[in-house]
């Protein structure tokens, strides 16, 4: 499918509609071939074949045939297959561009015109028993790259320079404002500085001072994490300087012209640093040593725009009198020589894959322009008075800012997505977020403001001119002050969120131990049971045995009874047998009363054992009730330490803030 | 090829002629040219002495004073008249104060308003005491700084604007405002918002490129204009601590209606001697404004009169300089006499007519003694010359030397006016200004038609501005109706606009095409506003492919570049007419030659003056403009209502100029006035024009010429196609006829002129040709001397004096035979300065 011209298969369709109305014969089902012979001759030869016949060929130019179409004139082609707004042809009949077509008359009807489109974008048939050739590949078909993002969390300010350089009342027209490629980050141009916002917050970041005079261009390296800002003293001085967009430090600074520099950028791997200005020479600038490599001269007019590709491989430069060129890096020489703009170029941007770049020029266009065939693939009639500004987003989508105080936001194949709102003055300058959601734009009157891509009403402003340092430092005070009930409050309340976890765990701890010590009771129980029946059973063993000799005895007893009529002795024996048979007895007795008890015991202890079991099983009730609560208040602590952690980072945020702008007042005070 | 050996020209012939050989070089160098204004405040010459004046009389400008804003201020100066006419700036000597409760205070020469009322500046001087009215109105108010009437002035007055700098079409350095500042709205885009980030600085107002470029405090080509502590900064500086607004397009400030420069003349004595001038804008409100910050100043002859940044004149050489100042569209001008120190002046009588008494009074007002009449001789040369473009036959000399008639110089001058030849002249002057020759898209049918029709005119003597009504307003066939070629000749509509204006108003607007002229009144409104009358100019094919036929389209519109608007007819300088349903030509010539009309008869007066004195009163003839004044304004002014008394007959006019001294005067000058080119205290040398040139040539020799397309004998004059000529007529400056411009025609002196005539085949072969001298000798057996006698009074209309007849007798005893002896002194004749000028 080709997305760039979507428009195509309704254009059809409501053409068809046209000549169902204007001639029966054309049938309006979506089929219907535009032919160079059926349709787009008959307007020729209505407007156009009076100069353009291959008698006479004004312009080099014969439409008669559709071989000559083909061909072109001799500026060259004038129809680009499936490229309508490409194509010469139409933008002239159009008038989107001069000379407009046919001269001296009125323009073609409108539905001449969309044929022309329709026929055009359906592959630029001869009749009606044509193909439809296959397309080539579009070159504004781009997938999106995440080349040159940084390992690790995006580069951020961290110790950014507070004070402000130059105190003034209101800004001036704004020159730059630019972009983090990868971080929610905005530079905005201002009097002998930049300042640095949040993008998501609009919040005031840091300043870097630029005290050589006034920011003109600001470009982020391909990392993000260092920003280029070339500029000057206008008709006295101009450099380029690199910053550190973490601390702030001044890493480089390159050039030294007799007028500003208008615009700089830095390469891929920060080699490099290209620099052009009203000296109209282009200066390529070693970043190790801040010796200049070369000089390109070429330029006619004051350069305006310079940038590198994506890939470090070429540099684009254009200048105040349309001239626009593409140059190898490493070596300097020419590579492209694109002419086809009638007005300054101010400002030029890279596709993130390096095959395309975007020049935004004072004839009201933006072209985008496919370097690897050297021409323009899509001209925009962007806005009209001139366009000021270009930027693209990691999606290959377009905003672009002009003087018809507009900005505009435009798909990868350059069709409008949105508008947003008028600003009050000519905007200059216009950058895209990393992430696509916020567009930023500069305009004459100083205004910066910055608007969701989504939600163009929702806007907020970025003062180019930031407050100084002491009303700042007030302000964070007063913010660390307002804050600070919110934190006691937070403190508080996290405090008690921990003296209640800790009271549930007390709790759900007790009643674990007391539920283990009636288990190991009862398991002491169920021991001293079993020990009982295992003396019981030894002890009837012993009664048994005990029993079997007693009877034994008794025998012997009787018998020395019965002996002992014979004997005295044996009356003795008698005695003593007597005597040992009664100790025996009693023995047993006695066995069988301690056998007796055992069996007490035991059921005694069967009784504790089932009391301990069943106090036990009663407590896992609590146990539950109090880990849920434990669990409960956990959820609790953890809950509130996301935001607490947001209070206190806020707090210590602010602090930090106060701290370097406590310094920034005592430099400013003790300079 | 005749060059006799024992006769030199130089030390002969051209030897007899002392004051021609002068006067040539003196003419060549003629670049100095002074110009005057004769203000109504004329200091009548007197007489001369010191400073005499026992109750001095002296005027304070300006005459009023309003002051109507905190901003306003004015300054003042007092002028005081000596009884001579000398004027002294006296300011410094005189006691100024404020009548009343003060409304203003006094800074040095400057007033300032405290409160609003009114009061009277009194200046007091030896007892005399002036008074002007002031007024002091709002002054609370401290209105903001216009774009367009505080800023672009300043860029005007301090240079940044010309056309040598940022006001050429392409600007400079990258920076391009309008010439001038006739287009302040698109210079408000250029300065503030063309490139937003570069020019200007709303933050750091004073790091405005603008500002440090103008005071030089970084690299700019034009240098420093302006200090940091001067008004101009101050009020650039405002206006962008203001935001740099724009005034506002529904309350526009209010346009400046008028300027004036005061005093109106000055007469300085002596080298050194000085006068501040005060220049007052009076602006469509009723507002008045001190312009002396503002305008700007210069002189036309710095020589005798240097003016500087604040007005100030310094008097130089002897002269008479005329000093402008301008502002807007507005040019102004005083005239400024420097008189020696101590001269020894007599003024003259005044006699003659009231040409004599204009040129006369000017003479005194410069302390200039003219010369005396020519001769008899010397006037019938001179006049038939002027008036026929022949010389007088022998007969003519012998009769008119012979007349003792008091009044037989107008009456050859009346006689002469009768003659088709005068016709003739002024059909071939008029066919020079409209530029009558064929071309590719005008026949040599239409050229020659059109070249007859204007003869014609002259000869039935139809009035002028009929004639041009008629040329304007004409409808037809290019054959039938030959005057409408006019509308042919020139076909781009603009061009024919800016030609209507420098032929019949001897304007011109060209300037004003792409921007308000620089040095005059004239803006692009003024422009395309008077081009819009051609703009319904209908053009079609007739059945001749040559001819077209020209009619009222009654559509078409001229648009305005700059705003895009089609501008509705307005004369120059008059009003809009209604022209709907009419004949813009028609309505135009209507109004071009009315009577009150104040170019046409001025103008064309002026050309018929400098006919018959070598130099218009507005020199050129086709530049009238505020800064290229008249040097005899009210003589310039004289003749135009004469020619309008006259009802446009300018024969009659000739006849008045004929008739005066001041045409009559001899060329030879004296040691008092031969420093004057341009006040007619003596006749002016003029070479004859090309055509009359060769005509003369031609007549003294017998030997006729032919032309194409017209019989044998006919005369250069009589040629009606511009395009036709032959080497003779092209070497002596014939008008190639290809614009309207009066300088086309030519009577510079060239090498090859001069070679020509030695040398060429034209002046030897016509004297072979003509026979003459051989019909003399032969058929009417003349002497030798009687022959050389015809010969001077054929050439010269004069008689050899006796070292001349002695010579040449001797030099023709010493040749050949008789006749060639008088061929080589005819040739030699011929080739003298004295037949090639007419003096």
């Amino acid at each position: 499918m080709n997305f760039r011209f979507p428009c195509a298969f309704a254009l059809i369709a409501s053409i068809n509609v046209g000549l169902v109305c204007g001639q029966e014969a054309a049938p309006a089902d979506a089929d219907t071939k535009i032919t160079y012979e059926d349709h787009i001759k008959p307007i020729f030869r209505q407007h156009c074949l009076s100069c353009h016949h291959q008698g006479e060929t004004k312009g080099g130019l014969a439409l008669d045939t559709l071989q000559a179409v083909m061909t072109g004139g001799s500026s060259g082609e004038i129809v680009y297959d499936g490229d309508y707004e490409g194509s010469r042809l139409w933008q002239l009949i159009a008038h989107e561009d001069t000379p407009v077509m046919p001269p001296g008359q009125d323009k073609l009807p409108d539905d001449q015109i969309k044929l022309v489109a329709a026929w055009i974008d359906g592959g630029m048939l001869e009749n009606s028993g044509s193909k439809v050739r296959k397309k080539k590949i579009n070159n504004l078909a781009f997938s999106g790259s995440a080349g040159g993002r940084p390992e690790g969390p995006p580069p951020m300010p961290e110790t950014l320079p507070q004070a402000v350089p130059v105190l003034t009342s209101r800004a001036a027209a704004i020159p730059a404002v630019a972009a983090s490629p990868w971080a929610p980050l905005v530079a905005v141009s201002g009097q002998r500085q930049v300042a640095l916002y949040h993008a998501d917050t609009a919040e005031l970041l840091g300043i870097l001072p630029f005290p050589e005079g006034v920011p003109l261009s600001l470009r982020f390296s391909r990392d993000g994490g260092y920003l280029v800002v070339a500029g000057g003293e206008h008709s006295a001085h101009g450099i380029a300087a690199i910053y550190d967009i973490k601390t702030g430090e001044r890493v480089i600074e390159v050039g030294d012209e007799l007028d500003v520099a208008f615009d700089a950028d830095v390469n891929d791997d920060l080699s490099l640093v290209a620099l052009g200005g009203p000296q109209r020479m282009l200066r390529i600038y070693n970043t190790e040593d801040g010796e200049r490599v070369f000089d390109i001269k070429k330029h006619t007019d004051w350069i305006f725009a310079v940038a590198f590709s994506p890939d470090g491989v070429l540099i684009a430069s254009g200048d105040r009198s349309a001239g626009l060129v593409v140059w190898e890096a490493a070596t300097g020489q020419q590579y492209l020589d694109l002419t086809d703009h009638k007005g300054a170029i101010n400002d030029i941007a890279w596709r993130d894959d390096s095959n395309v770049f975007a020049s935004a020029s004072d004839d009201g266009t933006v072209k985008l322009w496919d370097v690897v065939s050297g021409r323009a693939i899509k001209s925009i009639a962007a806005h009209a008075g001139g366009v000021t500004g270009v930027a693209f987003d990691h999606e290959g989508r377009l905003v672009t800012a002009g003087k018809d105080r507009r900005v505009k936001l435009w798909n990868p194949a350059g069709d409008l997505i949105r508008e947003f709102p008028v600003m009050e003055e000519a905007v200059l300058t216009v950058a895209i977020s990393h992430d696509g959601t916020r567009v930023v734009a500069g305009d004459w009157n100083g205004a910066v403001l910055v608007s969701q891509s989504e939600n163009p009403d929702a806007v907020e402003s970025l003062a180019a001119n930031p407050p100084p340092a002491t009303d700042r430092l007030e302000k964070q005070l007063e913010k660390l002050a307002s804050i600070q009930p919110e934190f006691e409050v937070a403190q508080k309340q996290a405090e008690e969120l921990a003296s209640r976890l800790t009271a549930m765990v007390q709790q759900h701890t007790t009643l674990v131990a007391q539920r283990d010590e009636k288990l190991a009771a009862a398991k002491a129980a169920e021991v001293a049971k079993a020990e009982a029946i295992q003396r019981a059973e030894e002890l009837n063993a012993g009664v048994v045995e005990q029993s079997q000799a007693s009877r034994d005895l008794f025998d012997r007893v009787v018998a020395a009874r019965l002996g002992d009529l014979a004997s005295t002795d044996g009356q003795t024996l008698t005695a003593d047998r007597e005597a040992e048979l009664a100790e025996l007895l009693t023995r047993i007795a006695q066995m069988r009363r301690e056998r007796l008890a055992l069996g007490v015991t035991a059921e005694a202890q069967q009784v504790e054992l089932v009391r301990l079991q069943t106090e036990a099983e009663a407590l896992a009730e609590p146990i539950r009730v109090a880990e849920a609560a434990v669990a409960e208040a956990q959820a609790a602590v953890e809950q509130f330490a996301g935001q607490h952690a947001a209070v206190v980072a806020k707090k210590e945020s602010v602090e930090r803030l106060v701290a370097q702008l406590r310094q920034a007042v005592e430099d400013a005070e003790g300079g | 090829m005749k060059i006799s050996s024992q006769f030199d020209p130089r030390g002969g012939v051209s030897g007899l002629l002392p004051g021609v050989m002068k006067r040539l070089g003196w003419m060549a160098s003629s670049v100095i040219c002074f110009a005057g204004f004769a203000a109504a405040a004329n200091p009548e010459a007197t007489s001369v002495g010191p400073d005499s004046a026992k109750v001095p009389q002296f005027v304070v400008y300006p005459p009023e004073v309003s002051l109507d804003s905190a901003r306003d201020y004015q300054s003042f100066v007092a002028v005081l008249t000596r009884d001579d006419g000398v004027t002294l700036d006296v300011t410094d000597r005189v006691e100024w104060s404020l009548e009343g409760e003060s409304v203003a205070a006094i800074d040095g020469v400057l007033l300032r308003p405290l409160t609003d009322g009114t009061s009277q500046l009194v200046a007091s001087y030896l007892g005399v005491t002036q008074k002007v009215p002031v007024v002091v109105r709002n002054s609370a108010t401290r209105p903001a700084i216009s774009f367009t009437n505080d800023v672009v002035p300043v860029l005007t007055r301090t240079g940044c604007n010309t056309g040598a700098c940022h006001g050429a079409a392409r600007g400079k350095d990258g920076f391009m405002i309008s010439l001038f500042g006739y287009d302040p709205v698109g210079d408000y885009t250029r300065i503030t918002r063309e490139i937003g980030v570069r020019r200007i600085n709303l933050a750091i107002p004073e790091e405005s490129l603008l500002l440090k470029k103008s005071v030089g405090a970084v690299q700019h080509t034009g240098g420093k204009r302006f200090d940091v502590d001067s008004d101009y900064y101050a009020m650039v500086l405002e206006w962008l601590h203001d935001g740099a607004p724009n005034d506002p397009a529904d309350a526009l400030p209010p346009i400046v209606e008028s300027v004036s420069v005061y005093p109106g003349q000055a007469v300085l004595e002596g080298e050194g001697a000085t006068q501040r001038f005060v220049v007052v804008g009076r602006y469509a409100d009723g507002t008045t404004r001190d312009l002396s910050r503002l305008a700007g100043f210069s002189s036309n002859n710095g020589t005798s009169a240097e003016i500087d940044d604040t007005g100030m004149v310094t008097a130089g050489a002897r002269g008479e300089a005329y000093v402008m100042a301008r502002f807007d569209t507005h040019t102004v001008g005083s005239q400024v006499l420097v008189l020696p120190a101590d001269l020894d002046y007599t003024p003259p009588a005044i006699t003659g007519n009231y040409i004599d008494e204009l040129v006369g009074k000017k003479l005194r007002q410069l302390r200039i003694t003219p010369s005396g009449l020519c001769t008899d001789e010397e006037f019938l040369r001179r006049a038939t010359i002027d008036i026929v473009g022949l010389l007088p036959t022998e007969e003519e000399y012998q009769q008119f030397v012979n007349d003792p008639a008091p009044d037989k110089r107008e009456a050859l001058v009346n006689q002469l006016l009768e003659r088709k030849e005068f016709s003739e002249i002024w059909a071939m002057k008029f066919a020079q200004l409209l530029a009558i020759k064929s071309s590719n898209q005008v026949s040599y049918k239409s050229a020659f038609l059109y070249a007859n029709w204007l003869t014609d005119q002259f000869v039935r003597n139809v009035p002028i501005d009929q004639m041009v009504r008629d040329l304007l307003a004409s409808s037809g066939g290019t054959f039938t109706t030959p005057q409408t070629n006019f509308y042919e000749v020139e076909r781009d509509r603009l061009k024919t606009a800016e030609n209507v204006a420098q032929v019949f108003m001897g304007i011109r607007t060209q300037c004003a095409q792409c921007h308000n002229h620089p040095f005059d009144r004239w803006t692009m409104n003024d422009y395309y506003g008077f081009a819009a009358f051609f703009a319904q100019i209908g053009r079609k094919q007739a059945e001749d492919y040559r001819e077209y036929i020209i009619s009222n389209s009654g559509g078409g519109e001229t648009r305005h570049p700059v705003t895009g608007q089609n501008m509705k007819p307005k004369f120059l300088g008059g009003e809009e007419p209604d022209v709907a349903g009419k004949d813009r030509r028609a309505v135009l010539a209507d109004w071009l030659t009315a009577p009150e009309n104040p170019y046409f008869a001025t103008s064309m007066a002026n050309r018929v003056w400098a006919h018959f004195t070598g130099v218009g009163l507005v020199d050129d003839v086709d530049d009238i403009r505020a800064s290229n004044p008249a040097s005899n304004r009210e003589l310039f002014e004289t003749l135009g209502e004469k020619l309008v008394e006259y009802n446009f007959d300018f024969r009659q006019l000739v006849r008045d100029i004929c008739a005066s001294e001041a045409y009559q005067r001899s060329s030879v000058a004296t040691s008092d006035n031969e420093d004057d080119v341009r006040n007619y205290s003596h006749a002016r040398v003029r070479r004859i024009p090309a055509e009359s040139l060769l005509d003369c040539i031609s007549q003294v020799t017998d030997s006729p010429d032919k032309f194409r397309g017209l019989p044998l004998g006919a005369r250069a004059v009589q040629i009606a196609d511009g395009s036709t000529s032959n080497y003779f007529l092209t070497t002596f400056g014939r008008s190639p006829r290809n614009t309207v411009c009066d300088c086309e025609a030519s009577t510079d002196p060239t090498l090859s002129q001069a070679l020509h005539l030695l040398n060429g085949a034209g002046v030897h072969n016509k004297i072979v040709q003509g026979k003459s001298i051989e019909r003399m000798l032969k058929d009417e057996e003349m002497t030798a001397e009687q022959v050389l006698d015809v010969l001077f009074i054929r050439a010269l209309s004069r008689k050899p004096t006796d070292a001349e007849r002695k010579e040449l007798q001797q030099a023709i005893a010493e040749s050949a035979n008789e006749q060639q002896g008088l061929e080589d002194v005819f040739w030699a004749v011929l080739n003298s300065r004295e037949f090639v000028f007419n003096h």
